[in-house]
C-alpha cells in the first residue's frame, strides 16, 4: 500500500511540480494617475534605473507601458511598484506576456527568477497573460478579495499569478 | 480690465473644451510632487508698467527638488526694481514722489530668499485622473524695504506661510485650489544719517488661488519629442489688512496723504482683491516648459503691480538617476 501511495506521489509531482520554472521577456504595465506626456517621461526615467528592464514602450494615451526584460535578471514586481511610485504615480497593474500559453498547475510559478504563488481562474485555463496580484499595486479591494476567495495559495508568497 | 463676472464666464467656457488636462500650474503649486530625485529649474520674470509708465520688473531662479516622492522642496531668489534697500532720510518726499516720472528709478535689488517645502498626504489614483491633497510651509528673508501694505513671500516681506492644496485630475479637466495664510515680520530701520528711522508692520494674509489647466494641442500625444500647448486661467484672491507705519517714532497717518496721491494711500490701507492670471505653456521633449502669462485684475487691483503684468517662465526638469 505504502509502496503504491508513494508511486502516486511521484506521478502527480511529475505532473504537478511544487515549482514550475518559466521565463518572459515581456510585461505590461498600467500607470495610474497621470495625463501628460512629462509625468509619462517621470516613470519611464524612473523605470530605466532598474537593471532588469532594456527597453520601455509607452502608449501616453492610454497609460500602458510595455517593459522588455533583460533573459536570465531577477524580476522583482516589487521594485516595479516602487519605481513607478517614486515618480509620482501608481502601477496599476502588471501582466507578464508569455510567448506561448502557460497553465498554473504548480503551487509556485518561478518567472524569471521570482516566485509567484498561483491563483485558478475557472474560466481561463491557461493562458499567455498572466496577471500579477500583490503587494503595491492598485485595487487593494480586488486583491484582498482575491485572495480571501480560497482561488490562490496564500502560504509564503507575497505575489501571485492569475491567468487572464 | 475685465470683470469678475466676465472671467468667471470665460472660465466656464473653457472648461467646455475637449481636451486632456494639466495641473503643471505656472504661478500655483499643484497638490503632486515631483518625482523623487528630480531637480527643476525654473526662471520667472515678471514686468508692468507703473503708474507713471515707469517699467517695473521681477525676476527670481528657482531651483526645485524631490526629496521623496512625497516632498519636494524648493529655493527662489528675487531682484527686482520694486524697492530700495534702505528709505532715506527724505521718506516723506520718496513716497510722495518716486512714482513721478522725473524720479529716479530704484536700483535693480537682490530682494531676497524664498523656501519652500510641499508635503503630499493624500492621493487616490485611477486611470488617467488623481484626487491629491498637500501641505505647503513658506519661508522668505527679505532686504527690501516693502513700503506698501500687501504682505508678499515672493520675496518682499520676511516671513512664513502655510498652505493646503486639493488637486482633482479627471481626464479632460483638472481643478488646483490652493488655501492658506501668510505672516510677515515687520521691517524696520533705524535712523541714520541717510536713513529714516523707519517702522512698519504688515498684516495677515489669507490667499486662495484657483487653477485650472487645459491641453489644447495635441489631442493625441505621439510621443515624448512632441510640443504640448497648455492654456491656464488662475484666479488670485487674496485679502489683508492695512499696515502701521512709524516714521521717526511717530505713528504715520496716511489718510493725511489721500489728497496727494491716491495710490500710495490706497495701498498702505487693507485690500481684498482677485487677480486674473492667464498663462499659455508650451512643453517642450517633455521635460522644458516656456511659459507666457498675462494678469489682469479680476476684482480691485493690486498695489504691488500694475495691470497688464507681462510673464515670462522658462522651466527645465532633470530626472534623477537611480
Amino acid at each position: 500500500m505504502k509502496i503504491l501511495l508513494f508511486i502516486q506521489f511521484l506521478f502527480w509531482s511529475v505532473q504537478n511540480p511544487s515549482v514550475k520554472e518559466l521565463t518572459s521577456t515581456k510585461a505590461e504595465l498600467m500607470v495610474d494617475g497621470y495625463t501628460c506626456s512629462m509625468c509619462g517621461l517621470s516613470v519611464q526615467k524612473s523605470l530605466q534605473g532598474l537593471a532588469f528592464i532594456r527597453n520601455i514602450e509607452n502608449d501616453l494615451n492610454s497609460s500602458r507601458m510595455v517593459l522588455t526584460l533583460a533573459p536570465g535578471a531577477t524580476v522583482d514586481p516589487a521594485l516595479i511598484a516602487k519605481k513607478v511610485k517614486e515618480a509620482g504615480f501608481s502601477l496599476a497593474s502588471m501582466t507578464y506576456v508569455m510567448e506561448y500559453e502557460v497553465k498554473l498547475d504548480a503551487e509556485t510559478i518561478r518567472i524569471n527568477n521570482f516566485d509567484f504563488g498561483t491563483c485558478v481562474n475557472d474560466t481561463v485555463p491557461v493562458s499567455n497573460r498572466l496577471q500579477v496580484i500583490g503587494k503595491n499595486l492598485s485595487g487593494k479591494k480586488e486583491q484582498q478579495k482575491l485572495l480571501q476567495s480560497g482561488r490562490c495559495a496564500v502560504s509564503g508568497h507575497t505575489y501571485w499569478l492569475l491567468p487572464l | 480690465m475685465c470683470s469678475f463676472r466676465t472671467y468667471v464666464l470665460v472660465i466656464a467656457i473653457i472648461i467646455q473644451i475637449p481636451a486632456s488636462a494639466q495641473e503643471l500650474y505656472p504661478y500655483a503649486e499643484p497638490a503632486s510632487t515631483l518625482p523623487k530625485r528630480m531637480l527643476g529649474l525654473r526662471q520667472t520674470n515678471e514686468v508692468f508698467q507703473d503708474i507713471n509708465s515707469k517699467s517695473r520688473f521681477y525676476s527670481a531662479f528657482r531651483l526645485m527638488y524631490g526629496l521623496h516622492q512625497y516632498c519636494t522642496v524648493g529655493i527662489t531668489a528675487g531682484v527686482s526694481n520694486h524697492h530700495l534697500k534702505r528709505l532715506p532720510k527724505a521718506f516723506l518726499f520718496y513716497l510722495l514722489n518716486h512714482h513721478s516720472r522725473r524720479f529716479p528709478d530704484n536700483a535693480i535689488l537682490l530682494e531676497g530668499i524664498h523656501t519652500y517645502a510641499k508635503f503630499r498626504c493624500f492621493s487616490k489614483d485611477g486611470n488617467q485622473r488623481h484626487w491629491r491633497l498637500a501641505t505647503m510651509l513658506e519661508a522668505s528673508w527679505s532686504q527690501a524695504a516693502h513700503d506698501e501694505a500687501e504682505p508678499n513671500l515672493m520675496t518682499d516681506n520676511t516671513g512664513y506661510g502655510i498652505h493646503v492644496i486639493g488637486t482633482r485630475l479627471y481626464k479632460r479637466w483638472a481643478i488646483n485650489l490652493q488655501a492658506g495664510i501668510i505672516q510677515t515680520v515687520p521691517f524696520r530701520q533705524k535712523s541714520t544719517d541717510s536713513t529714516a528711522g523707519f517702522y512698519i508692520r504688515y498684516s495677515d494674509a489669507v490667499l486662495v488661488t484657483l487653477s485650472n489647466g487645459f491641453r489644447i494641442y495635441p489631442s493625441v500625444i505621439k510621443d515624448y519629442k512632441q510640443t504640448n500647448i497648455n492654456l491656464y486661467v488662475e484666479l488670485h484672491y487674496k485679502k489683508y489688512g492695512a499696515a502701521r507705519v512709524e516714521l521717526e517714532d511717530r505713528s504715520l497717518n496716511y489718510e493725511d496723504y489721500k489728497i496727494y496721491d491716491l495710490t500710495l494711500y490706497e495701498s498702505m490701507v487693507g485690500n481684498t482683491y482677485v487677480d486674473a492670471r492667464t498663462y499659455i505653456q508650451f512643453i517642450l521633449d517633455s521635460q522644458n516648459r516656456v511659459e507666457l502669462g498675462i494678469t489682469l485684475p479680476a476684482y480691485r487691483r493690486s498695489y504691488l503691480h500694475s495691470y497688464p503684468m507681462f510673464s515670462f517662465q522658462v522651466q527645465r526638469f532633470l530626472f534623477g538617476r537611480k
